[in-house]
C-alpha cells in the first residue's frame, strides 16, 4: 500500500537519534544508560564509531596502522577491518536505498493502478526506460496490464522476434492492441497524408546517428530484424494472445509473407482495426483471410509495398469479405489495382461503410461512383479520398460532383480528388486534364458549406514542376519504390505512361496479362 | 426530490471554498453523482476531499471547453510534475472519466522516450537500485537500451558508486 503523504511514518530508524553530520553542533542526545542487553551494546558502539566522522582531524587509516603496530605479528586484525568495513557498508547502501524508496513515494504518490494505466499509454521502448527509473516503477512494469496495448514500432529496427514474444507473454490475457515494425519519421497519421510505405534502408538512412559503418549497429542488426514468424506467439498457448487482440497494426516488415500473416490472421477472431503497410503480401490472400477469421472488423487499412502491381483483387473475394465483415466502418486500400466494378462491390455491399480512402489506386476510373449515394448503398459515406488515382477521369469526377449537387451523398464531409498529375481526360487516359471550368468545384462548396472538399491540382500548362504547397517532394520519392523499373511520375514529357498500367477496364488493351496471384519476380518489361 | 429551482450543485473544497457547479458538470464526476443520488432529501453542500480549490478552476475551465468542443485546447503544460500528480489524484477521486483520460495521457507524454536519468531527475525519483539489479533490469530488456532514438544515459557512472 502507498503511504499517503500527510501520514508518512518512519518505520524503519530504530533508534531516533540522528546520526550527526558535519554541520550540526554537538547537541546530541545524550543515549540512555547502556543496559546489560549486548544488542544495545553493540549499537553503541556503532555510534560511537560513526560519531568518529565528526572529528575534524580524523586519520582512520594512521588510527589503524597505529593500532595494528602495537598488536602482535600474528594479528587478524586487516581481515577484520576488511570484513567490518565491508559489513557497515553494505548496511548503509541498504538503508540508503530504503530511504530513496521512502522518498520516491513520496515524490510519486499516485497508486499501482494508476500507474499501470500510465504505463499502458507508453510505447514499449520508454516503458522498458521507466522500468529502470526505480523498483517502484520496476515492479509496476512487471503488471500485464502496462502491456495492453504494445507499441513495438520503432525508427530503424530494432526489435526482434524474441522481444515480440517476450511482450506478448508479458501481456498475457491483457492483451489488447499491437504494433510492429519500422515507420520512418516523416510518416503521419494515415487517411489524409502521402504514403508511409518505406523500405527499411530509406528509414536507416533518415534516422539520426545511424551509421552503417557503426560496429555495434552491424553486428546487432541481423539479430534485430523481424522474420516471417514474428506473430506467431500470437497463436501460441492454445490462441489465447490473440484472441482478445483488437487492434494489429504492422509496418514495412520486409520478411513477412502472406502465409505468416494469414496464420496470424487466423489467430485472431475479435479484430476491429487492422492496418498494413509496406509488407510484400497479396491483396487478394489477405482479404481472404481477414474474410475467414476476422468478423467484428471495423477498420481495414492496407497500403500496397508495391505500388500499382498489386491486381489480385477478384469481384468474389470483394462479396465474400462484404458478407463476413459486415460491421466495416473504415476502409483504405491504397496502391494496388483496382477495378471499378470490383470496387463497387464494396461500397455497395458495406452497409456501414463511413471513411473509404483508395488513394495511388491504379485502374479505377471513377465510374462505381456512378448511381450511387441515396439508397442504392454508399449512403452512409461521410469521408472519400481518391487521392492521386492515375486513371481517375475528369468526367466521372464532374458526373459525381454533380450528384452531390443534386442532393445525393448527404453525409459526406470530406472529399479528396487531388492529383499531382491532373486527372484523366476521357479518351486517353495519358492525357492529363484538369480545368476549373468544366468542374463544379465552386457550386459544390456553395452549396454544401459544411463539406471539406480538397482539389489540388497542377496548374494549368504544367506538369511535375509545379507542385502544390501541400504536396512536398517526400511523394515523389515514396512513390518509386527501388523494385520499380523507373520513374513512374517523373515526367509526363516521357512516355512514362505504360500500356501496363492501362484501366483494364478497355477490353484488350492491355499488352501484359496478369496472372490472378502476383509474382514477385515478375519482371515488368515496359 | 432536489428542489427544481436550482441547477446548480454546491462543492466544498477541502480548502473551504464553495463552488456552484452547474448539474451537468456534477454529472461528470460520478462519486459526486452518487452521493447525490444516495440522498434522499437535498442536499446543500457536497464536501469533495482531496480536491482544492485550483483543481477545481481547472476542472470548470474543462467543462467549459468541452462543451463548446474544444476539450483539445485544454492545457496542463503550465503545471509542474507535482501539480499534475495531485491533480490526477484529485480528478481520479471524484472519477471523471474524460478529464482523467486527458491527465494520465498528458504525465505518459512527459514520460514517453527520455533516458532513465531524465526521468528521474524530472520527477524527483531517487534510484534504490543495487547495481546489480539495475544491469539485470537493462540487460532483461536490452533491446530498448540500445538506444539510438532516445537521449543518452547521464548517470550510468554513477551506478557503481
Amino acid at each position: 500500500m502507498r503511504l499517503v503523504m500527510d501520514t508518512v511514518e518512519e518505520e524503519f530508524v530504530e533508534i531516533p537519534i540522528p546520526i550527526p553530520s558535519s554541520t550540526s553542533s554537538s547537541s546530541m542526545a545524550k543515549r540512555p544508560c547502556p543496559s546489560q542487553n549486548p544488542r544495545m551494546e553493540l549499537e553503541n558502539l556503532l555510534y560511537q564509531f560513526l560519531s568518529l566522522s565528526d572529528r575534524p582531524s580524523l586519520s582512520l587509516d594512521l588510527s589503524f596502522e597505529n593500532l595494528l603496530q602495537s598488536m602482535p605479528p600474528d594479528t587478524d586484525l586487516i581481515d577484520r577491518a576488511l570484513k567490518m568495513g565491508s559489513l557497515l557498508l553494505d548496511a548503509a547502501k541498504h538503508s540508503s536505498r530504503k530511504r530513496a524508496s521512502n522518498h520516491n513515494s513520496i515524490v510519486w504518490p499516485l497508486p499501482p493502478d494508476l500507474t499501470f494505466k500510465i504505463f499502458s499509454m507508453l510505447d514499449t521502448q520508454s516503458l522498458c526506460y521507466v522500468s529502470a527509473a526505480c523498483s517502484f516503477f520496476s515492479k509496476c512494469a512487471k503488471d500485464p496490464l502496462c502491456y495492453e496495448n504494445l507499441d513495438l514500432t520503432t525508427l530503424v529496427p530494432k526489435v526482434n522476434n524474441a522481444v515480440v514474444a517476450t511482450m506478448i507473454q508479458r501481456a498475457g490475457k491483457a492483451l489488447r492492441s499491437l504494433k510492429l515494425g519500422v515507420v520512418p519519421a516523416t510518416a503521419c497519421s494515415p487517411g489524409f497524408c502521402q504514403p508511409m510505405v518505406s523500405t527499411i534502408r530509406k528509414a536507416i538512412v533518415e534516422a539520426p546517428n545511424f551509421s552503417w559503418n557503426d560496429k555495434r549497429s552491424r553486428q546487432g542488426r541481423e539479430s534485430s530484424v523481424l522474420t516471417r514468424c514474428c506473430l506467431s506467439p500470437l497463436s501460441g498457448d492454445g490462441g489465447a494472445p490473440g484472441a482478445l487482440l483488437r487492434k494489429l497494426h504492422l509496418y514495412n516488415i520486409e520478411r513477412m509473407d502472406s502465409t505468416s500473416l494469414c496464420g496470424a490472421l487466423s489467430a485472431c477472431p475479435s479484430l476491429l482495426d487492422l492496418e498494413i503497410v509496406g509488407i510484400h503480401v497479396e491483396l487478394r490472400q489477405t482479404l481472404m483471410s481477414v474474410s475467414a477469421n476476422c468478423h467484428l472488423i471495423e477498420r481495414l487499412f492496407f497500403e500496397s509495398s508495391r505500388t500499382g502491381r498489386d491486381d489480385s483483387l477478384k469481384a468474389q473475394t470483394c462479396s465474400e469479405l462484404v458478407n463476413n465483415c459486415p460491421n466495416l466502418t473504415s476502409l483504405s486500400l491504397r496502391g494496388f489495382k483496382l477495378h471499378d466494378c470490383k470496387v463497387r462491390i464494396l461500397v455497395k455491399g458495406f452497409r456501414k461503410l463511413k471513411y473509404v480512402d483508395f488513394s495511388s489506386s491504379y485502374s479505377i476510373t471513377g465510374n462505381f461512383l456512378r448511381n450511387l449515394g441515396n439508397c442504392n448503398g454508399g449512403n452512409l459515406l461521410e469521408v472519400l479520398i481518391l487521392r492521386d488515382c492515375m486513371h481517375l477521369k475528369e468526367m466521372e469526377v464532374i458526373r459525381f460532383l454533380t450528384a452531390i449537387l443534386a442532393g445525393d451523398f448527404k453525409l459526406l464531409m470530406h472529399l479528396d480528388i487531388s492529383n499531382r498529375e491532373g486527372l484523366a481526360c476521357e479518351a486517353d487516359w495519358y492525357h492529363r486534364c484538369y480545368s476549373s471550368n468544366n468542374m463544379p468545384i465552386k457550386q459544390v462548396l456553395e452549396a454544401r458549406p459544411d463539406m471539406r472538399l480538397v482539389a489540388e491540382y497542377p496548374s494549368e500548362g504544367s506538369y511535375a514542376e509545379t507542385f502544390d504547397a501541400e504536396m512536398n517532394s517526400d511523394i515523389s520519392l515514396q512513390f518509386s519504390s527501388p523494385t520499380s523499373d523507373g520513374s513512374i511520375f517523373m515526367s509526363t514529357s516521357e512516355s512514362s505512361y505504360n500500356s501496363d498500367h492501362g484501366s483494364g477496364n478497355e477490353e484488350g488493351q492491355d499488352a501484359v496479362i496478369y496472372g490472378e496471384s502476383s509474382d514477385e519476380d515478375n519482371n515488368m518489361n515496359l | 426530490m432536489a428542489s427544481s429551482s436550482s441547477n446548480l450543485i454546491s462543492l466544498k473544497t477541502s480548502d473551504g471554498t464553495v463552488f456552484k457547479v452547474e448539474r451537468a458538470l456534477a454529472k461528470t464526476m460520478k462519486t459526486v453523482q452518487a452521493i447525490i443520488e444516495e440522498a434522499d432529501a437535498n442536499i446543500y453542500m457536497i464536501p469533495i476531499h482531496n480536491v482544492f480549490s485550483h483543481h477545481m478552476d481547472m476542472i470548470i475551465d474543462y467543462y467549459k471547453l468541452s462543451v463548446a468542443g474544444k476539450s483539445k485546447e485544454f492545457s496542463v503544460e503550465k503545471l509542474d510534475n507535482d501539480e499534475l500528480k495531485d491533480f490526477l489524484l484529485a480528478v481520479h477521486y471524484l472519477n471523471m472519466e474524460d478529464l482523467f483520460e486527458v491527465l494520465t495521457q498528458a504525465v505518459a507524454d512527459r514520460l514517453e522516450k527520455k533516458s532513465v536519468g531524465y526521468v528521474r531527475k524530472y520527477f524527483g525519483i531517487e534510484n534504490d537500485f543495487t547495481p546489480e539489479e539495475y544491469a539485470a533490469i537493462r540487460k532483461k530488456n536490452d533491446w530498448a537500451f540500445k538506444g539510438d532514438d532516445i537521449e543518452p544515459e547521464e548517470d550510468e557512472e554513477k551506478q557503481e558508486e
